[in-house]
């Protein structure tokens, strides 16, 4: 009897207790997290979610891989390591904008800044560098900023994810904005980001195949044949808002930062892959 | 400023295979800008691969071909070493040439 | 498909059973932006904006029957867009992977 009566006590409670549950900590989520797209996609190895489409679809695959024989963001690349190593007017550099010269610290993007508070990119970093050395900031979403990126990221290809969230009430709320974000529905079609990466992940979209959210940002920035051109995080962010007929916020916007805050934290250990290219 | 062509070709036993991306944006005067104007059409007309002072591939392209074309292909003979003249010409007179060595 | 509903419902209602007056079509397009600027921002959807354009567009142009009928559109779709967000502010919960 008097199991009965605690288990229908406990029963009762679970029932009413309707309020939201206390958030879990980052890191019991990014264990659920990973152990969701783990199950999903059994025969992907982890190593491989920074692959997007091609790392759950055999014939796709097949074609990224001829496509890579060549990669159409060479160019870029190229561009970028040139930029990047050409002195700004005042005779400073990005390398001295950076820990390690600005080489493999890719994976270490998005940061949270205890200084000023919020979630700084790879993107707004860049810009920032160039501000406190008199250089104009670069338009974000394509061009020199995309080829910027590409070829830090280049000098990360294959370092696992290692995003931080400091012991800072801040940063635990940036966190959970992002995640929030991530989860809400938006626009007219109603669509959160989940909707597709995490519950529709895998199945088609019309002509595409939805890549997995785990690993999504690895292998930015990436040329998209769709735009024949080089494109950012921000500028995937902006056109899929728009996809769901969501107004896009501007570029950078403090809720896309925490978005890709929460991305990125819940892909560490998954190995960078940018600069990539994707259908 | 760096080539608008980039190409790898491996020498086999019996014959060579190229890979070649070029750098070109490939309009074909059919689309519109976002003012409404047609973007006037501006894309490679022929290209040509020479080998050994023989040619062993000519490409007459056109605006059916998207931007930053690649082309891949294969031509009987070859060895490491050899020089291989890659050549494009556009619509607008504008040309680009690289000399590539087999590996 | 409620938007769907809600949007036709709100065209028909305000379009050819009567010539909208300017004084219907001006009201209306205040009611539209009103209800825009309660839009969450960054969720304002993309068809509310649209037809918020074509409602002053076709004010501009006293096109009235117009842009009293797309201004009843966006303000519809506003309306949708603020429940959207006020809704989603606790059903999100519901969707993360635990």
């Amino acid at each position: 009897m008097k199991i009965r009566r605690l288990l229908l006590t406990a029963l009762a409670a679970c029932l009413l207790g309707g309020a939201a549950p206390a958030p879990a900590s980052p890191e019991a989520d990014r264990t659920a997290f990973q152990a969701f797209f783990k199950d999903r996609f059994p025969q992907t190895p982890f190593a491989d979610f920074g692959n997007g489409p091609y790392a759950v679809n055999a014939p796709m695959r097949k074609q990224w891989e001829e496509i890579m024989q060549f990669p159409p963001y060479d160019f870029a690349l190229d561009e970028g390591k040139t930029a990047f190593e050409t002195k700004f007017a005042n005779g400073k550099s990005y390398a001295d904008c950076f820990p390690s010269r600005g080489i493999g610290i890719r994976q270490t993007f998005p940061y949270f800044d205890t200084k000023t508070g919020e979630v700084v990119t790879l993107d707004l970093a860049i810009n920032r560098c160039r501000v406190a050395n008199g250089e104009a900031p670069l338009k974000y979403q394509t061009g020199m900023m995309a080829s910027i990126t590409a070829y830090m990221s280049e000098t990360s290809r294959g370092k696992p994810f290692a995003i931080e969230i400091p012991d800072d009430p801040r940063a635990r709320a940036a966190f959970e904005e992002g995640k929030k974000f991530f989860y809400s529905r938006r626009g007219q079609l109603n669509f959160s980001c989940a909707s597709c990466h995490a519950s529709s992940s895998g199945q088609r979209m019309r002509g595409d195949i939805l890549a997995p959210a785990l690993g999504i940002l690895a292998a930015f920035p990436i040329y998209r044949s769709d735009w024949g051109s080089m494109g950012t995080i921000d500028r995937r962010f902006t056109t899929c808002s728009s996809q769901m007929r969501a107004e896009p916020l501007p570029p950078q916007d403090i809720r896309y930062r925490n978005l890709e805050y929460f991305l990125s934290y819940m892909s560490n250990g998954v190995p960078i892959t940018g600069p990539g290219t994707r259908p | 400023m760096a080539s608008t062509i980039r190409v790898r070709a491996q020498a086999g036993s019996t014959s060579t295979e190229v890979q070649a991306l070029i750098q070109h944006p490939m309009d074909s005067g059919f689309v519109k800008d976002s003012d409404g104007k047609l973007i006037p059409p501006h894309h490679i007309e022929t290209v040509t691969f020479v080998h050994g002072g023989k040619t062993v591939l000519t490409a007459n392209w056109g605006p059916a071909v998207s931007k930053d074309p690649y082309i891949k292909f294969s031509f009987a003979g070859g060895a490491k070493g050899d020089e291989l003249v890659v050549t494009w010409i556009d619509n607008l007179g504008k040309t680009d040439t690289l000399t590539a060595k087999l590996t | 498909m409620r938007v769907l509903a809600v949007s036709i419902l709100a065209f028909g209602l305000s379009a050819p059973a009567f010539a909208a007056t300017q004084a219907e079509a001006e009201m209306a397009v205040a009611a539209a932006v009103k209800a825009d600027a309660q839009a969450v921002p960054g969720n304002r959807w993309v068809p509310t904006v649209t037809a918020l354009k074509a409602a002053q567009k076709a004010l501009a142009a006293k096109d009235w029957d117009t842009a009293a009928a797309q201004a009843a559109l966006a303000q519809a779709l506003a309306l949708r867009s603020v429940e959207q967000s006020k809704e989603q502010e606790t059903a999100w919960q519901d969707a993360v992977i635990r």
